[in-house]
């Protein structure tokens, strides 16, 4: 079905190559899994596969792809539509149409296809993935889980044979994933043979039949899936790759805590214009030092909590104080500090060095010691001078994370710092949690990834429908209360 | 039951409205044309672009009418500011019920039937849907923003705006081209646009207000 054979590519003016005389032979029917680390090669291969290289990203490109019988070099994309369907990782960035059912129809109308046609198409298509739910509705209005599904939908309606897939679970959580996978488990059973791109690997276990390792462009293993599976857990960390099964997983973070409750939350309720209200009655202590995961699905308010924590939500009622000391909405930003998933749009200069030292105050500025330590902990140093567009995720995360630092900031919450993240790098982000907490900050973190929260909270607050629901210790006796919030 | 239109019948009513507004003098016929798009929402069931169109409209007469009160420079200037913008009421307040009642698809669609050629149809749509996305992203970089305590203005939207657009216009250009945009051929669309009945009253309403407009309008109001 699909052959790749001797390719070496590189993108645009870089200088490294980014596939090493790669070659693989994929069968009809299978289901493939790449993985391997971030910049190993692997999405470049998804693009090999959809002909978006050499079409669409340019750069110096050898050897010959074939897909279902194209040769890819020779074919354009718009031919290779109807061949390989395409899914790929950020769920707000794939839709044409501000509508759902427009959006499935979306290529049968490129290709030009008969209206009763495509009618048909759209309705054949949510009856076989089981989607009627999603019919007729405004795409801005669905969680990025929904957002994908009609993605694979949009896809499934052109009734390709390939479906190849980019990191798409990167802005899912835990059951969002859960829907994905039963997606693909139907394409499976249609005898689609399917590519997937993936860093998190366990919602995956049941699907795959094979399993591809990428290291530097060049492929350094390849598995039958039940080999794959049954390789140590040692094996599996030293490939840098995220846990196959998370049940296996216990708490490591240290549970230092450095004296009493410093940060009191107590009544914090929020209200958006109409209806009910988003959180209700949020109260809550908590020390510096301590680490606390925020868990709970879609919509159960979350992020609304971390901006009314941060001052950011305005229609909010209740009392936060520090050391004993009440804040008012205004004067919370910058002691409470939020770092966004997407840390682009936190970055407001043009250069690393710039960013740290850019302060509201002009007579506060951090000194030039403070910055040369902010940049030694969190290895900027040697990007100081770059622009923000050329840096990696990682680097602007840091970045902003350093600009908490500068302005001191007491509490500092993550929303999501791992999405998209391999093993080293998800390493990387618990280290700076647990430097931030020795230095006495609060941590919060958001998130959906369990190895993430494993591995850096010592506490769990669970949401539900804007309330708490839970709140405890995370150990490992306590293990089995996340497993049911999961 | 809302009723729907034919997407061609709305674009050329759009530009009867915009014809209405530049040559009117009166303000009658300008209540007529009010009045028939005000109509025309409550049968598409566009209420919540109703409310806010008649109510922006109430400010503007209301402003008028303060600003001829006293007599300076200021305050003719500001009428003058306000009458610019009354006559624009009535082209905004149809337009936000277009782009409510319009699915991109069907837009697409009838400017393809209208023969609009393919480079100018695409980044058009486009442009729609990136509007939704922009106000997205204006509210994360606010955040961000205010979390820094610094003022937001447009020197300072500038980099992470750019940083966060020049991503999501490659992974949406991305995506689009492996469904097939791309390709030369002609376009179909999933809809059978047809000009029904009530399209052909909804141009003969407006068709009217223009000619009566382009006439003199009517002579007793004249303001």
């Amino acid at each position: 079905m699909i052959e790749i054979e001797n390719v070496t590519f590189h993108y645009g003016q870089t200088p490294e190559q980014c596939l090493r005389n790669f070659s693989i032979r994929i069968k009809k029917g299978e289901c493939v899994l790449l993985c391997g680390e971030s910049g190993c090669g692997k999405t470049t291969v998804t693009r090999l596969i959809n002909g978006l290289i050499p079409h669409f990203y340019e750069g110096k490109f050898g050897g010959k792809v074939t897909v279902a019988g194209a040769d890819t070099v020779k074919t354009r994309p718009d031919a290779l539509a109807d061949k390989v369907g395409s899914v790929f990782q950020n769920p707000r960035s794939q839709f044409f149409n501000l509508d759902t059912t427009g959006e499935i129809a979306f290529g049968c109308e490129n290709l030009g296809l008969p209206p009763e046609e495509i009618r048909r198409r759209v309705d054949q298509t949510v009856s076989e993935l089981g989607i009627e739910r999603l019919l007729d509705r405004d795409i801005f209005a669905l969680s990025g889980g929904e957002k994908q599904l009609i993605a694979v939908a949009s896809a499934y309606a052109l009734s390709p044979d390939i479906f190849v897939f980019d990191e798409p679970s990167s802005n899912l959580d835990w059951s969002a994933c859960g829907e994905l996978a039963e997606l693909i488990s139907r394409l499976k059973r249609a005898g689609k043979t399917v590519i997937i791109a993936e860093y998190r690997l366990y919602w995956l276990a049941n699907l795959i039949d094979r399993v591809v390792y990428m290291k530097n462009g060049r492929i350094d293993g390849d598995w039958p899936a039940d080999e794959f599976l049954s390789l140590p857990e040692s094996k599996r960390t030293a490939l840098g790759l995220r846990a196959l099964n998370p049940d296996i997983l216990c708490p490591t973070a240290n549970a230092l805590k450095l004296g009493g409750p410093a940060l009191r939350v107590s009544n914090l309720s929020a209200y958006y214009k109409r209806g009910k209200p988003v959180l209700r009655g949020i109260s809550f202590e908590a020390s510096e030092g301590e680490a606390i995961a925020v868990l709970g699905g879609n919509g159960a308010g979350k992020t609304t909590l971390a901006r009314a924590i941060c001052g950011l939500h305005k229609k909010s009622t209740g009392e936060i104080s520090l050391n004993g000391t009440r804040l008012s909405a205004k004067k919370r930003a910058g002691p409470f500090y939020l770092i966004m998933q997407e840390a682009g749009y936190q970055l407001f200069t043009d250069s690393v060095e710039k960013e740290l030292l850019l302060s509201k105050n002009k007579r506060r500025r951090p000194s030039p010691e403070k910055i040369e330590a902010v940049l030694e902990s969190l290895s900027l140093t040697e990007v100081r001078e770059r622009h923000p567009m050329s840096l990696s995720g990682g680097q602007k995360q840091r970045t902003a994370i350093g600009t908490a630092m500068t302005c001191d900031a007491k509490a500092i919450i993550f929303d999501e710092p791992t999405s998209g993240l391999d093993h080293r790098n998800m390493r990387r982000v618990v280290a700076v949690i647990e430097r931030l907490r020795s230095q006495g900050r609060t941590i919060f973190v958001i998130t959906h990834d369990y190895e993430l929260l494993l591995a850096a909270c010592t506490r769990v607050i669970a949401l539900r429908g804007g309330e708490i629901q839970a709140d405890f210790p995370l150990t490992a006796d306590n293990l089995y209360k996340v497993k049911e919030i999961f | 039951m809302k009723t729907t239109f034919d997407p061609r019948s709305k674009l050329l009513v759009l530009v009867l409205i915009n014809v209405i507004a530049f040559t009117s003098r009166d303000i009658g016929t300008e209540w007529l044309c009010i009045g028939a798009v005000a109509v025309l929402l409550a049968l598409t069931g566009c209420w919540r672009q109703l409310f806010r169109g008649l109510l922006a409209y109430a400010v503007c007469l209301a402003a008028m009418y303060l600003s001829g009160l006293t007599d300076n420079f200021l305050t003719a200037l500001i009428g003058m500011l306000v009458v610019f913008f009354r006559k624009m009421m009535p082209i905004v307040f149809f337009a936000s019920g277009f782009m409510a009642t319009t699915k991109v698809g069907d837009l697409i669609s009838a400017l393809q039937s209208l023969r609009v050629p393919k480079v100018i149809v695409i980044p058009l749509t486009v442009t729609l849907r990136f509007f939704p996305t922009l106000k997205e992203e204006f509210a994360y970089i606010r955040d961000a923003a205010r979390l820094r305590g610094l003022r937001f203005n447009m020197e300072r939207i500038l980099i992470p705006m750019m940083l966060r657009c020049a991503n999501i216009a490659e992974e949406l250009s991305a995506a689009s081209v492996t469904r097939g945009i791309e390709r030369a051929g002609k376009r179909t669309s999933m809809r059978v646009l047809r000009l029904k009945l009530r399209d052909f009253a909804l141009i003969s309403v407006f068709l009217a207000l223009t000619i009566f407009a382009v006439l003199g309008g009517i002579p007793l109001f004249n303001a």
